[in-house]
């Protein structure tokens, strides 16, 4: 029904738009210029973010890197498929075999590859280090980038964080976010003549702490010096994105061209000097902090400039989108829905959705403006993110019936899902259940 | 809390070492026995044991269910600290099958007694891993006559985990098999009448297939439910079998230095004719009538007859218990468990010791009266075990710092547990949720 809708909002494309999707790494929630940061520049996803729209309720599918990527790349609750937990290192008692984004899932170049596009993953792979995961098996014609969670961004590296690629010997790394952009762009320029689709899949701004000295120079005024490494990082991530848009807009075709920008889990603040400001939580957590991330659509042929949408969306419902973009029904195993109908301001089918999130002890929902967390050494926490976007004043005891409803809702979610293929082990838990009592800055700091 | 106040175990006065029997049923209910309270099925002879020695009122299994109690009982740990959370079932994709069975690094009570100078036996049922590494010969028990598996016929020869083996005879066809073991258990002790021997006598009834002698099926024929008419009359066998056990010690002079222990494995299988009454719940919940069991102990000279025990103790007491009445002892960072003995004689420092449960998403805590049951689909429930031993009146909302107390001392259990080794089908999650919402027969009925 929904599908239906949706392919309806979407004018039929006289040619296929070509696909740019863009992700950071923990980026914080409040660290971009259009999130309201004084402190990180990122002009050029400034410009991107006001020519297209901003959805103010954009979430990933999990709290922590590589489970929030198979959901995306599938448009599937990953938890469907037992990819539940992040891709840490190998715990005993599982078989390796399955150590990786279940190789029965279709991902998104798969579908569009059947629909003609050529498709590219440049950066983090992070979806299995085995060789039957890796990107160019699983849908991508091309690939440049490192199997792994993080690296180096100067050093030649071995193993799961080496420089591998489908098309080329690869050079040594400059610094790596220069590298990942400088690729997407000859991906671009070489394939300006044909639909194409790049997953530009950057490990910025996660650990190890890296940037070019240049970079650190213009944030000198940053006393925190985590914060301030940090800072050049998002830098040089946006000026290589300032890099793609200068190439799609030489093809001719921008018009034409779907660029999406999303982080993919919240920043993890304990670590990398990231804020989530005015979010409560971090990364690998289930409060806001943990999944809801910026998240902006640019489109000029669809999406008119300073749209905003505040209905509550998913990295979930890319994919359904992409497709109905290209003119294809999304099949009904997915879980997302088109964007389409919101880029004109029918925000009918988004009314009241609920999402979900579950990472092993840790589960949550959004439903309507409430969001319910079950967190296993706690009683379950209720607010109503409509007045409390930070998370600060619990309701659970107030609205009984409320909790009921959804941690059966929340339940009745589960009952479709798998069995984790592996886990991260309890130590994990135990650091992650402390994130839960922290205080975190709540407020934007100044410039 | 005991009957008896002062010096109900008398001090050891025997440096021989005393001989070890445990009798184990399979699936049976809270009630189904005399001295737990059935006024239908009558087991005189299991009752001596209770009543020449102590009952255990709040005796109670590490598990839910079958294999998982077992290895509770044999490790002295809650079987989850080494990742043996779940019965041994389908084999699911992820999970390596090396690791499908007891943890080849714990030790168990046989291989402790073997250390003591044991000769130590299993006959029955083992259900703890099928591949060599898991076999009991491999698990502290030099002799084995039994099936590797959970369930078999009780009069045709099977194959595979059913099929009955042995190291130390040609395992004769099958007549009965409770008689059979029953038969076996004579023989070893008369074999090793002259050394200390440990004998883990683990029967298969009256676990499904529900199959009884027909001799024995007329003592219950008048009981109005089919299937509990067999399972009555499985218990009979049983209880015929005890009572020659029971004799065969008296006859060979071995009762005085003999420590018996009678307990069943998890709840009773409700659908199958057991009831737990008054106990609510059933095998697999981590409500009472899923974990407490009948529980005796008889050990003439140092338990005092006609002793009754209300200070929970839990099957992973075991392990402690016996190696200490070995004149060994289980290092504490090796056992959740203690020395029974010491609690029957001491018991104000273990009233409010805690018990953990946990099995398919539900979790539970008991300490002192309390017993907080934590589920993921709905909010915690708090009971008074001393007001309300049927778990009826859940006094949650009324105590809401007890349960955010309870609920933090669950997680932080949660916290030292190891990952599952193995897993079973998701949908067993939602059957056994189901089995928490059912109306059970709460009253004994009369003869």
């Amino acid at each position: 029904m929904i599908l239906h809708l949706a392919a309806a909002a979407l004018q039929s494309q006289a040619v296929k738009p070509n696909i740019v999707l863009i992700m950071a790494d923990d980026a914080g929630y409040a660290d971009f210029g259009f999130m309201g940061s004084k402190q990180i520049k990122t002009p050029h996803l400034d410009t991107l973010a006001y020519d297209g729209a901003i959805f103010s309720q954009g979430y990933v599918s999990s709290p922590v890197c590589s489970p929030s990527r198979a959901g995306m790349l599938t448009g599937r609750y990953q938890q469907r498929f037992g990819h539940e937990y992040n891709i840490l290192g190998m715990l005993k008692g599982y078989d390796p075999e399955f150590y990786g984004t279940d190789v029965n899932e279709q991902m998104i170049p798969d579908y569009l590859s059947e629909l003609g596009y050529v498709t590219g993953c440049f950066g983090k792979w992070h979806l299995g280090k085995a060789d039957q995961f890796f990107p160019t098996e699983r849908g991508f014609k091309e690939f440049w980038g490192f199997r792994g969670g993080s690296r180096d961004y100067f050093k030649p590296s071995t193993g799961e964080r080496k420089i591998e690629s489908s098309y080329e010997t690869p050079e040594p790394v400059t610094y790596l976010t220069d590298d990942i952009g400088r690729e997407t762009v000859d991906f671009i320029n070489r394939h300006a003549d044909e639909p194409y689709f790049a997953f530009l899949s950057f490990n910025a701004p996660h650990s190890p702490m890296q940037a070019k000295p240049e970079d650190i120079a213009r944030f000198e005024h940053i006393e925190n010096k985590r914060r301030r490494i940090y800072a050049a990082m998002m830098y040089a991530m946006d000026v290589q994105i300032g890099e793609v848009v200068k190439a799609v807009e030489a093809t001719g075709k921008a018009d034409s061209t779907i660029i999406v920008f999303l982080s993919d889990n919240g920043g993890p603040t304990s670590h990398n000097g990231s804020i989530n400001a005015p979010l409560n939580g971090q990364k690998a957590s289930v409060l806001e902090g943990g999944s809801r991330v910026p998240f902006i659509v640019h489109w000029p042929a669809q999406i008119k400039k300073r749209t905003r949408v505040d209905s509550v969306v998913s990295s979930l419902d890319l994919l359904p989108t992409f497709l109905d973009a290209a003119g294809q029904a999304a099949p009904a195993k997915l879980d997302g829905m088109s964007l389409g109908p919101l880029f004109t301001g029918n925000t009918d089918s988004f009314a009241g959705r609920s999402l979900f999130w579950r990472l092993g002890e840790m589960a949550a929902l959004r439903s309507g403006d409430y969001k319910l967390l079950r967190v296993a050494d706690r009683p379950p926490m209720l607010f109503d993110l409509a007045s409390d976007i930070s998370e600060q004043h619990d309701l659970a005891l107030e609205r009984p019936g409320i909790v009921r409803r959804l941690m059966a809702d929340l339940w009745d979610w589960e009952t479709g899902l798998g069995h984790p293929f592996w886990t991260t082990g309890a130590a994990w838990m135990d650091s992650k259940l402390k994130y839960y009592d922290l205080e975190y800055e709540l407020e934007q700091p100044g410039g | 809390m005991i009957s008896a106040l002062a010096a109900v175990v008398l001090p050891a006065p025997i440096a021989k070492k005393p001989n070890i029997v445990l009798i184990f049923s399979d699936d049976a209910g809270y009630a189904d026995f005399g001295f737990s309270g059935s006024l239908e099925i009558k087991t005189p002879n299991i009752d001596r044991i209770a009543n020449e020695g102590v009952n255990f009122t709040d005796g109670y299994v590490s598990a839910p269910v079958c294999s998982p109690s077992r290895a509770g009982l044999l490790t002295g740990k809650n079987p989850q600290r080494f990742g043996h959370e779940y019965n041994i079932g389908t084999k699911m994709p992820g999970y390596d099958p090396r690791y499908r069975g007891l943890n080849i690094k714990e030790k168990t009570i046989g291989d402790r007694l073997q250390e003591q100078g044991y000769v130590t036996g299993l006959l029955g049922k083992w259900h703890l891993g099928e591949e060599e590494q898991f076999h009991p010969q491999n698990r502290g028990f030099d002799e084995f006559y039994g099936l590797l598996g959970g369930s078999r016929d009780f009069f045709k020869p099977q194959t595979g985990s059913r099929k009955l083996i042995s190291n130390f005879k040609d395992p004769e066809p099958v007549t009965y098999f409770t008689d059979d073991l029953g038969r076996e258990s004579l023989e070893f002790i008369t074999r090793h009448k002259d050394e200390p021997f440990f004998l883990f006598l683990s029967h298969t009834a009256p676990h499904t297939p529900l199959q009884a002698k027909p001799e024995d099926l007329e003592l219950y024929k008048y009981l109005p439910n089919a299937r509990r008419q067999i399972l009555a009359s499985m218990l009979h066998a049983l209880d015929v079998q005890t009572g020659l056990l029971l004799d065969h010690l008296k006859a060979l002079e071995l009762e005085e230095n003999t420590l018996v222990v009678f307990m069943n494995d998890n709840g009773g299988q409700y659908d199958w004719g057991a009831l737990n009454a008054p106990y609510r719940g059933m095998k697999g919940t981590v409500l009472e009538g899923g974990v407490r069991v009948p529980f005796a102990m008889r050990w003439p000279g140092r338990i005092e007859p006609g002793t009754t025990c209300s200070t929970p103790v839990v099957a992973h007491d075991l392990a402690q218990t016996f190696v200490t009445a070995a004149g060994g002892a289980v290092p504490e960072n090796e056992t959740d468990g203690v020395d029974i003995l010491d609690v029957i004689q001491n018991p104000a420092p273990y009233a409010d010791r805690s018990l953990f449960w946990r099995f398919q998403g539900q979790a539970a805590v008991r300490k002192a009266q309390w017993k907080l049951v934590r589920f993921t689909d709905r909010p915690a429930q708090l009971y008074d075990l001393s007001a309300d031993p049927s778990e009826l009146n859940d006094l949650a909302s009324l105590r809401p710092e007890r349960v955010r107390a309870m609920m933090k001392e669950i997680g932080n259990w949660e916290l030292d547990l190891a990952h599952p080794l193995f897993v079973t089908e998701p949908i067993w999650k939602k059957v056994n949720l189901s089995h928490y919402d059912r109306e059970y027969q709460l009253t004994q009925p009369k003869k």
